[in-house]
C-alpha cells in the first residue's frame, strides 16, 4: 500500500506524571459468507498469493510506549499481540490462535544532520505491499534480532541480522524423550538445535521528491544460512545428517507518488536462490536436491502496485509473476511453475464515505510438468469477479475503516478444479458464487503506516 | 532456473502449459530379439534415491525393511550409467500403481497393494517422472520392464462376517456350514468354496456383507477406477490354503488379505485390459512381468496377452514382452501359461529349483539340467505366440538365481564361487536372463524383506569382484550373436557327483545356423564343489558340433590361457577345477 496518505488515529494517553505516552493501533478484519447454496464460500485459487476478498478473520493492536531519553534520544517499545483463526461466534469453540507480531524497543536519535535508529527485539521488518494480493513481494521479515539504519531526508540504510529457530518436521529444533540420569522419569532433551540466521539490508534514494512526482529507488539484499545438523529418525532414532543450506534474495522497488492524493505506484523485482525461496518461516517438505538441500531452487518475481484517488473514481491494481524452480533437478516437474496474478478494483464514490466497488482478477500457473491428480498437463486458472458496495470513513481506495457487501462470481477452468479432490464441492463445477460482508481496519497501526512504528 | 527473458516470454504467450514428459511419449522401438537382453531386477524402493522429496514415510533404519526406504524413478535415472556399466540392458522395475500406504505394520514400499490401477506411486515420482525413466533407459539402451498384478487389489475391503459393521480380528466360522467352528479374521478369513459367509449366533446368514475400507491416512480407500468397487468383481471366498487346489489358487485371496478379483467376467477383464493398455500409450514402456500368473485362469491370458500385444501394434511398439511368475518347481505348470496365445515366457521356477539350488549350490547331478532343458521342449509353448515378440516361448525362459520372493542365492552360501558358477550358466544359457539387484554387490539376504536389502549400501561399488564377474559375462554375451541366440544343445551333463572321472561336469554348444551367420560356443562348468573332473567318461569324450581340428579358446578372463582342440573324432576333453568355467569362442 502507499506510503502516503493513510491518516492513522494517534490515541494520545495523558501521563502526566512522567514523560510516557501511549500509542494504541490496530489493525483488523473479518468477513462472513455463504455460497448461494447454504455452505460457507470456500475460496477458490490456485496461486500462492491469491486475492483477499475473503480472507479469514484477524486482528492485531499495537501498544506503543514512547519515552523521551537523553539528550535527544527518543525511546519506545512496541507491543503488537494478534489474533487469528476460526472465531468463537462461528464454531461455538473457545479456541483461536495467538501470537506476539511485535515484542521489541527501539531508540531513535539525530547526528550529523540526519537520524539513525537502533533496535532489539521481535518484529515485523517489512516495507510496501500489494494490497489486493496481501503481498509483500521484495522486503518482509519477521524475524527475532536486532537492526538500525541512518539516513537523511533522502538516503537512508536499514539492516538486521536475526535469527530464528522453527519447530515443526524436526528441520531446526528437535526434541525427545530421555531417562533422567539416576531416576526413571522421562524429560526432554534438545537434540537438534540449528538457527536460521538472516541478515537484511535496504538501502533507498529519493529520486526526486518536493512539487509533482516523487521517485523513489530501493534495493534490497537478503541473506539466509542454516547450519550443518543431525536429527533422529525414527523409533529407533537412527541418526541422520541436515547439511548446511543458504539462501540469498536480491531485488529492486521503484515507487512513485504525489500526482494525486493517496494515490502511488510500485514496481519490484526479487531474485531469490535456495533457502531464501520459501520465506523465512517456512520448513520446506518437498523440492530438495538430493543431498537435501535448497541450494539449487531459484525464483524471479516482478510485482507492480498502483492507485489512484481521483475525485469520484479510485482504482487500485495489483499484479505480479513468478517464477520458481525447485532444488531437485527434475524438469518435469509439476512443483516447477510460473504463476502470475492480476486485479484490478474500481470504486465510483457515491458520497465521501459511500462507494460502489468492483474487483476483476485472474489467476493462473503452469508447469512443465503433469498434473498429479489429473495425469495430464495442466494451466489452471481462476477469473473472479466481485460487486462491494462500500462505506469507509475516508474517500479513496487506502480509506479505513471500511464495511463492505460483496458478491462474487468466480470461474475456475477444468485443470483448476483437479486442485480440489471429487469430494470437495468445488471439484464439481466451474462456476462459483458467494456473498458475504467484510470489514477491515487499520488505525494506528504498526503493520500499516508509512515507515511502521511511529 | 527460469531466466527472465524465459519467464516473460512464458508469460506473453500465456504460460502454456506442459515440458517435454508432460503428455504421451511417441512410441518408439528397442527390441530386435529378447533373447539378446540381459534383464535388472530392481524393487524402486530399494534401488537409489534420487529425489528426497518423495520420501514420506521414509524409514532411515537400513535393517527395518518392511518400511519405505526412499528408492524412486529419479535414483534409477541417476543410475542409468551403473547399470550400463554393468551390461544389463533392460529393467524390470517394481509396480508402478498407487498403493495401499500400510497394511498390518508392513509398507506397500513393493507395488502389489493396488488400491489405483491408473495413478502412479507417488513414492516413486509422478507420471512425467516414469516417462522420462523410460525415455532415458532407452537413450542408455536399456529397456524397461514393469510389473503388474491382475489377480488382486490391496486390502481393500473386509467380510462384515458377523455384520456389526466392523472388521474383527477374530470371529467364528465354519468353512463347510457344519458345526465345527474355526475363529477367523473378517480381513482374510480362509477358503470357504461357497463364497464367504455371513454368521450370527443363530448359524449362517446367507453371503456375508462386504464393506469397503475407508482410511485415507493409509490410502486404505475403495478401488480405483470407480468401475473396481463393484463386489461382483471379486471372488470373494477367502483367503487360499490349499495350494494344491488349483480352483483355490485361481478364485482364492492371496494370502495378506489381498482380495481376489473375478477375473472370469468379462467386465473385469476389459477393465484390467484398458487399464494396463493404457500404461503402455502413457509412458512407452518395453514389456510387463505379470504377478502372480498361475493365480488366475488359463484363458484369461489368452484373452489379456492378446488385446495387449494388438494394443502395442497398434501404437506401433514392437516386441512388447510379456512374460509372468508362474511361483512353481512345475515345470509343466509353468510352461501351461506359455501354450498358444498366452505369455511369451515365464520366469523360470523349475530352473531355479532343479539347476541353481539343486546343481550349482547343493552339488546335485549336473544331469538335471540337460532333463530340465529337454522337458522344457515339450512343457512349454512350441511357436511363437500370434503377434508376440517372435521367439517361441520354450526358447524363451527367463532364468533367475533368486528374486524378491526367495532367498537370495548367497544366504546359505557364503562361498561365492557357487554364485559365479551360477552366472556363467544363467547367462549364458537359452532365453533370458534375469540378475536380482545386489547380486553384482554380493548382497546374501535370507527370504522377504531381507532379501530386499537398500543397494545405496554397497556404494554402487563398481569394482566389486562380482560385479566386474556379471560385467565380464554381459560383455561377451553381446559380442557373440551364439551366446545369445544360438541353439543349445547340452553335450555333457554327468550324472556323478562323487569321484566318478566326470563329477559335476555340464557342457553345453551355442551355434546359430549358417543363415544365421553360424558360429558357436562350447561352455563348461564344473559343479563339483571339490574335485578337478573332465569332460571324458571311461575313455569316452564330448562330441562336439565343431569342426575336426578347430582350436577353441577359453574367453573367460582368466590368469591362464585355455584352449582345446577338437579331435579327429569330432570330441574334445575339457578338464576344470572345483566350480571352475570355461567359455570356448571360436578358434
Amino acid at each position: 500500500m502507499s506510503p502516503v496518505g493513510i491518516a492513522g488515529l494517534a490515541l494520545a494517553v495523558a501521563a502526566p506524571a512522567r514523560a510516557t505516552e501511549v500509542d494504541l493501533g490496530t489493525y483488523g478484519r473479518a468477513y462472513v459468507g455463504g455460497d448461494l447454496n447454504g455452505g460457507e464460500s470456500d475460496p477458490v485459487d490456485v496461486v500462492s498469493r491469491p486475492t483477499r476478498l475473503e480472507k479469514g478473520p484477524y486482528a492485531e493492536v499495537d501498544l506503543i510506549f514512547r519515552e523521551e531519553g537523553a539528550g535527544d534520544l527518543k525511546w519506545r517499545a512496541v507491543l503488537t499481540p494478534a489474533i487469528t483463526g476460526d472465531l468463537f461466534h462461528t464454531t461455538g469453540e473457545w479456541t483461536a490462535d495467538l501470537a506476539l507480531r511485535n515484542l521489541f524497543a527501539e531508540a531513535r536519535g539525530r547526528a550529523a544532520g540526519g537520524r539513525w535508529t537502533a533496535w532489539a527485539g521481535s518484529r515485523i521488518w517489512r516495507g510496501d505491499d500489494v494490497y489486493l494480493f496481501d503481498f509483500w513481494p521484495l522486503d518482509n521479515l519477521n524475524v527475532v534480532g536486532a537492526g538500525g539504519g541512518a539516513g537523511s531526508g533522502t538516503f537512508w540504510i536499514d539492516g538486521l541480522v536475526g535469527a530464528n529457530k522453527l519447530t515443526g518436521l524436526d528441520y531446526q529444533t528437535q526434541s525427545v524423550g530421555v531417562v533422567t540420569p539416576g531416576s526413571v522419569a522421562e524429560r526432554e532433551v534438545e537434540v537438534l538445535d540449528r538457527q536460521r540466521r538472516i541478515a537484511a539490508l535496504k538501502a533507498g534514494g529519493m529520486l526526486s521528491r518536493g512539487e509533482g512526482v516523487a521517485l523513489r529507488l530501493q534495493g534490497y539484499v537478503e541473506l539466509q544460512t542454516l547450519p550443518e545438523g543431525e536429527r533422529l529418525v525414527g523409533a529407533e532414532r537412527v541418526p541422520e545428517a541436515l547439511p548446511a543450506d543458504r539462501g540469498v534474495v536480491a531485488g529492486m522497488q521503484l515507487s512513485a507518488w504525489g500526482w494525486a492524493d493517496g494515490s502511488f505506484a510500485h514496481l519490484w523485482y526479487r531474485y531469490g536462490t535456495g533457502l531464501a525461496t520459501i520465506g523465512e518461516l517456512a520448513v520446506p517438505t518437498t523440492g530438495f536436491a538430493a543431498d537435501r538441500t535448497l541450494g539449487a531452487a531459484r525464483e524471479h518475481l516482478v510485482a507492480a502496485a498502483a492507485n489512484h484517488d481521483a475525485g469520484r473514481v479510485s482504482v487500485l491494481l495489483g499484479a505480479w509473476a513468478r517464477g520458481y524452480r525447485d532444488a531437485d533437478g527434475v524438469e518435469a516437474d509439476w512443483d516447477d511453475r510460473i504463476e502470475a496474478a492480476a486485479a484490478l478494483r474500481p470504486t465510483l464514490w457515491i458520497t465521501e464515505w459511500a462507494g460502489l466497488g468492483a474487483e476483476l482478477s485472474h489467476q493462473r500457473f503452469t508447469s512443465p510438468g503433469v498434473d498429479p491428480a489429473s495425469q495430464l498437463p495442466g494451466a489452471p486458472a481462476v477469473t473472479r469477479l466481485a460487486l462491494m458496495p462500500t462505506i469507509q470513513a475516508h474517500p479513496g481506495s487506502m480509506g479505513r475503516p471500511q464495511l463492505r457487501l460483496q458478491y462474487v462470481y468466480s470461474h475456475q477452468n477444468d485443470d483448476a478444479r483437479w486442485r480440489y479432490p471429487e469430494e470437495d464441492r468445488r471439484f464439481a463445477t466451474n462456476h462459483l458464487h458467494s456473498v458475504g460482508a467484510a470489514v477491515e481496519w487499520w488505525l494506528n497501526s504498526a503493520s500499516y503506516r508509512p515507515g511502521g512504528i511511529p | 532456473m527460469i531466466r527472465p527473458r524465459l519467464l516473460t516470454l512464458a508469460l506473453l504467450v500465456g504460460c502454456a502449459p506442459g515440458g517435454e514428459f508432460a503428455e504421451d511419449p511417441a512410441i518408439t522401438n528397442h527390441v530386435d530379439d529378447w533373447r539378446d537382453e540381459v534383464i535388472y531386477q530392481l524393487i524402486t524402493d530399494r534401488f537409489a534415491n534420487g529425489d528426497p522429496s518423495n520420501d514420506w514415510g521414509v524409514t532411515r533404519a537400513g535393517d527395518d525393511l518392511a518400511r519405505f526406504h526412499g528408492g524412486d524413478w529419479q535414483g534409477i535415472i541417476d543410475k542409468a550409467g551403473y547399470l550400463q556399466a554393468l551390461g544389463v540392458t533392460a529393467v524390470w522395475i517394481s509396480p508402478v500403481v498407487l498403493n495401499v500406504e500400510e497394511d498390518a505394520g508392513v509398507a506397500g514400499y513393493h507395488g502389489y497393494w493396488t488400491q489405483d490401477f491408473e495413478r502412479p506411486n507417488p513414492h516413486m515420482g509422478d507420471l512425467a517422472r516414469l516417462r522420462e525413466l523410460v525415455q532415458v533407459m532407452h537413450d542408455h539402451g536399456i529397456k524397461v520392464i514393469v510389473d503388474i498384478v491382475a489377480n488382486h487389489i490391496g486390502q481393500l475391503f473386509y467380510y462384515d462376517i458377523n455384520q456389526n459393521g466392523q472388521p474383527d480380528l477374530q470371529v467364528w466360522y465354519s468353512t463347510d456350514g457344519s458345526d465345527q467352528l474355526d475363529l477367523v479374521t473378517e480381513w482374510d478369513p480362509a477358503w470357504d468354496p461357497r463364497g464367504i459367509q455371513s454368521v450370527t449366533s443363530l448359524g449362517e446368514a446367507g453371503p456375508s456383507p462386504i464393506q469397503w475400507v475407508h482410511m485415507p491416512e493409509l490410502n486404505r480407500v475403495p478401488p480405483q477406477p470407480p468401475e473396481f468397487q463393484n463386489l461382483d468383481w471379486y471372488t470373494k471366498k477367502g483367503r487360499v490354503t490349499n495350494w494344491a487346489d488349483l480352483e483355490q489358487v485361481a478364485e482364492g485371496d492371496f494370502p495378506g488379505g489381498l482380495k481376489d478379483l473375478e477375473t472370469a467376467n468379462p467386465n473385469v477383464r476389459r477393465a484390467l485390459i484398458r487399464v494396463f493398455q493404457d500404461w503402455i500409450t502413457r509412458t512407452n514402456i518395453d514389456g510387463y512381468r505379470i504377478d502372480t500368473v498361475k493365480h488366475v485362469e488359463h484363458d484369461f491370458w489368452v484373452e489379456f496377452c492378446g488385446a495387449i500385444r494388438e494394443h502395442a501394434a497398434g501404437l506401433g511398439k514392437e516386441n512388447f514382452l510379456l512374460f509372468g511368475e508362474v511361483f512353481d518347481g512345475d515345470d509343466a505348470l509353468v510352461g501351461s501359461y506359455t501354450q498358444d496365445g498366452m505369455l511369451d515366457g515365464a520366469v523360470d521356477f523349475a530352473a531355479k529349483y532343479q539347476v541353481y539350488e539343486d546343481v550349482f549350490k547343493r552339488g546335485a547331478p549336473a544331469a538335471q539340467v540337460a532333463a530340465l532343458h529337454a522337458a522344457r521342449q515339450a512343457n512349454w509353448g512350441a511357436a511363437p505366440q500370434p503377434g508376440g515378440v517372435g521367439v517361441a516361448p520354450k526358447d524363451l525362459p527367463l532364468g533367475f538365481l533368486d528374486n524378491h520372493d526367495v532367498a537370495r542365492f548367497l544366504w546359505n552360501e557364503p562361498d561365492d564361487s557357487a554364485l559365479r558358477l551360477a552366472l556363467v550358466h544363467l547367462l549364458l544359457r537359452d532365453g533370458v536372463p534375469i540378475l536380482y539387484y545386489g547380486t553384482e554387490q554380493g548382497f546374501n539376504g535370507g527370504n522377504d524383506p531381507a532379501n530386499r536389502e537398500p543397494l545405496w549400501t554397497s556404494g554402487y561399488d563398481e569394482q566389486h569382484p562380482l560385479f566386474d564377474w556379471i560385467a565380464e559375462l554381459n560383455a561377451l554375451r553381446a559380442e557373440h550373436d551364439a551366446l545369445r541366440r544360438g541353439d543349445l544343445t547340452y553335450t555333457w551333463a554327468s550324472a556323478h557327483t562323487g569321484d566318478e572321472e566326470d563329477a559335476g561336469m555340464l557342457a553345453w554348444t551355442r551355434t546359430l545356423p549358417p543363415e544365421q551367420g553360424g558360429g558357436g560356443a562350447l561352455i563348461v562348468v564344473n559343479t563339483h564343489p571339490t574335485r578337478t573332473s573332465r569332460t571324458a567318461l571311461d575313455g569316452a569324450a564330448m562330441a562336439v558340433p565343431f569342426a575336426p581340428g578347430t582350436v577353441l579358446v577359453d574367453a573367460l578372463p582368466s590368469d591362464v590361457s585355455r584352449s582345446v582342440s577338437v579331435s579327429a573324432a569330432g570330441d574334445v576333453v575339457v578338464e576344470l577345477g572345483p566350480r571352475e568355467a570355461a567359455v570356448f569362442v571360436g578358434g
